[in-house]
């Protein structure tokens, strides 16, 4: 099997992600909120810049919203918190609204 | 003289015959006989009470065992494994480029591909990536996805929060899904010697086919095809022309 590494025995034993499968989203919910997020990765050359990172948050947030992703605390996630005045908008509505 | 009896107050078994000595024999028998059933009883029973207590026990234990350390393959889920202060970046001069590779089992008529070729992290930060997998048979098929990561001495300090490997994902005939992976590496990595001289990791996920042994796996789609508008028409002109109208005689023959 390409890819596979031969050389560590450790790689033979795979540890299962944290928290089990996203759920597919067969209705393309979030499909807006991933292509800004990858439109952002490739103007900072993929580098995980804080903008797209927020924007990431943007599309797990939306994932929350339409139950195909547990709630979570964004800490929880290694996210930043809201700012105080959003009230809960997405980074894109709150600098729609400047 | 009077002759008084002495009182019997001792037991002379040498007046016994030999018949009543046989009786009194296995009277004792029998009363430590039924000692020793009885202490077995309530040893048996203990042991059956002990064990019942352990298999009642033993799912909340087993549960509790697998989310804090995997075992089994369930997905670890006890906090304690990723707390908040892993999820902190560590501020180093380079940053890790995380690139994503993929494959498709030969027998899977998907295509199966990474959105973004690479992304470069800190340790400790959270990154999102994303994979596109489309089915193009016209049936609904059942695919699961395996990870390797290279080098294999850096895979100890790729975590995964959430992906799509490990469990069995349906695509239905024709569908296209956005399959997105949320990890981190971790903190630790910049603190081992080890690692000082990777500065590049592979994430590698192929997809195979899922196998029942019924062959539910592979199902027939459930969604009609489309008819355009020129389909339609001719559908319904042939319809017409299979149906004649039916002609009802019993108006020509009153007129």
């Amino acid at each position: 099997m390409s890819g596979n590494p031969g050389s560590s025995l450790s790689a033979l034993r795979p540890t299962p992600p944290e928290r089990g499968s996203f759920p597919l989203d067969h209705d393309g919910e979030c499909t807006k909120y991933m292509q800004e997020y990858l439109k952002c990765m490739q103007l900072v050359q993929n580098e995980n810049a804080m903008n797209c990172r927020l924007l990431a948050k943007d599309y797990l947030r939306c994932r929350m919203d339409h139950q195909l992703m547990d709630y979570d605390e964004w800490s929880h996630l290694g996210l930043p918190e809201d700012a105080p005045g959003n009230n809960g908008k997405t980074i894109k509505d709150a600098t729609d609204n400047k | 003289s009077v002759n008084s009896e002495q009182p019997k107050h001792t037991f002379d078994i040498s007046k016994l015959t030999r018949n009543e000595i046989q009786q009194l024999r296995e009277l004792k028998r029998a009363r430590e006989r039924k000692f020793k059933d009885r202490t077995v009883a309530f040893y048996f029973s203990s042991v059956a009470v002990l064990f019942l207590g352990l298999a009642y026990a033993a799912v909340p234990l087993y549960r509790a065992i697998c989310a804090r350390t995997g075992f089994g393959g369930i997905p670890i889920t006890d906090r304690r494994k990723f707390t908040d202060d892993k999820l902190i970046p560590v501020d180093t001069e380079k940053r890790i480029r995380i690139s994503f590779t993929s494959e498709v089992s030969q027998i899977l008529p998907w295509k199966f591909v990474p959105q973004q070729r690479e992304v470069y992290v800190l340790p400790g930060e959270t990154a999102l990536a994303f994979y596109k997998a489309k089915n193009y048979s016209d049936k609904d098929i059942i695919g699961m996805a395996t990870y390797s990561i290279a080098p294999g001495e850096a895979a100890q300090y790729f975590n995964k929060i959430q992906c799509f490997c490990f469990e069995e994902q349906k695509l239905a005939a024709g569908e296209e899904i956005d399959m997105p992976v949320f990890f981190f590496i971790d903190p630790d990595f910049a603190s081992d010697p080890a690692m000082r001289n990777i500065d590049d990791i592979i994430l590698h996920y192929t997809f195979f086919r899922a196998h029942y042994g019924d062959g539910t796996a592979v199902s027939d789609s459930k969604k009609e095809p489309e008819m355009n508008a020129d389909e339609k028409a001719a559908s319904l002109a042939n319809a017409a022309i299979l149906s004649p109208e039916v002609i009802d005689t019993r108006k020509d023959n009153s007129n």
